[in-house]
């Protein structure tokens, strides 16, 4: 059973009937006048609508879009050449640059010439790792063998992190000595200032200033450096996992392996 | 042996006319043709073993909803514009290729990627939507 709606009437117009439906639309046409007067209508408004006003393609844009897209390849070429370049470069960059610096680090392990203060010893290694202990009286830290050249504009610089394990007020100060050719002879020492513990509080991190010197300055050969913490009243001091740090003016610090 | 030139000679006419009839704005349907035409030569050599009309308003709409999701977020043109702008995209896209572009309901399908019955029922749509809105159009 053909039903008679306007999808039939539509698609009568277009042309896209079935048998079935050419027959039924057939007798429509012959008997139903209301049939006629949909076809109709519908007729005309398909001839109305592309009746509508349209602007044509002018020379100008007709040129334009034909360039744009002749153009539209050739710089489509040039995009994915230089890319490609680019990605080559970036590709060895980013195997040659970690070899580099890696390179750098090792032969200039130090460039920021710290020495940190660690379980084991003071240690150039820039990478911070447990130094939590205790010790009562004094601790002491010493370098391995060193190498750098002396900056002479710069000075050292300690800063550690304590704790008082004590009920009563306690200070602690520090002491650097520097043995610039590892003969076992010190060459130069330097005081800093003391620093009191405050019991209330917990960890507390400290900068001393440096209070006296005595020696010069001269290039690390082999030398070594060792740092000292003491507690005046012979108490306990308790060290922060936060390695503590010393700066040294040196430049291209480098040290021989282990700490002594 | 179809070559890019011989296609935009043979094509470009038909194409803008299309474009002004999915786009009611003159300007965005510039875009529209200058872009499905970058898009047709950059594939181009795809086209050689196809239906070339279906290739072409197959990228044509593709550029078409490229165009608009650039365009988002501007005024709707589509709201603004003739009656047949104040079709749905799914009712104007069919009525337009069948119109304007004498696609009979196969070729329509394959363009949109809809069966035949579907076409059929959307093209009724198309035009009892679109009478309406011409309707309104003159009484407003």
């Amino acid at each position: 059973m053909v039903e008679v709606d306007d999808e039939l009437v539509s698609a009568f117009i277009d042309g896209e009937l079935s048998q079935e439906e050419l027959k039924v639309v057939a007798r429509l046409a012959d008997q139903d006048a209301n049939w006629r007067d949909r076809v109709q209508a519908f007729r005309a408004d398909s001839e109305a609508l592309k009746k509508q006003p349209s602007p044509d393609l002018k020379d100008s844009q007709r040129k334009l879009a034909f360039e744009l897209a002749i153009k539209n390849l050739d710089s489509g070429v040039e995009r994915r050449r230089v890319p490609r370049f680019r990605r080559r470069w970036m590709m060895a960059a980013s195997f040659v640059v970690p070899v580099i610096l890696t390179l750098a680090f090792f032969q200039n392990p130090q460039s920021t010439f710290r020495l940190y203060l660690k379980a084991e010893g003071l240690e150039l290694q820039a990478r911070r790792s447990i130094m939590e202990s205790d010790f009562r009286d004094s601790r002491s830290w010493s370098s391995p063998a060193l190498w750098g050249k002396l900056q002479a504009e710069e000075t050292s610089s300690l800063s550690f992190q304590v704790d008082s394990e004590e009920s009563s007020a306690q200070s602690v100060f520090s002491k650097v000595e520097y043995d610039f050719e590892g003969d076992g002879t010190v060459d130069r020492t330097e005081q800093y200032a003391a620093e009191e513990l405050d019991i209330r509080k917990g960890w507390e991190r400290f900068t001393p200033n440096l209070n006296e010197s005595e020696g010069d300055y001269r290039d690390l050969e082999g030398g070594r450096i060792k740092v000292t913490l003491f507690c005046s009243t012979g108490g306990e001091i308790k060290l922060s996992g936060t390695p503590g740090e010393l700066i040294v003016p040196y430049r291209g610090l480098r040290g021989s392996k282990g700490a002594q | 042996m179809l070559t890019f030139e011989t296609l935009y000679q043979k094509r470009a006419d038909l194409l803008f006319l299309l474009c002004t009839k999915l786009e009611g704005d003159q300007e965005v349907a510039e875009i529209l043709f200058q872009d499905v035409w970058r898009r047709i030569h950059s594939q181009f050599g795809s086209a050689l073993d196809q239906d070339e009309e279906i290739w072409l308003f197959t990228r044509l709409l593709d550029s078409h909803r490229r165009v608009q999701r650039r365009l988002q977020g501007r005024p709707s043109l589509e709201s603004t514009g003739s009656p047949l702008m104040s079709l749905p995209s799914e009712f104007r896209w069919p009525l337009v290729l069948r119109e304007f572009a004498g696609f009979d309901y196969a070729q329509i399908g394959r363009t949109l990627g809809l069966p035949e019955p579907t076409v059929r029922t959307r093209l009724s749509r198309a035009r009892a939507l679109l009478r309406k809105a011409m309707e309104d159009a003159v009484v407003g």
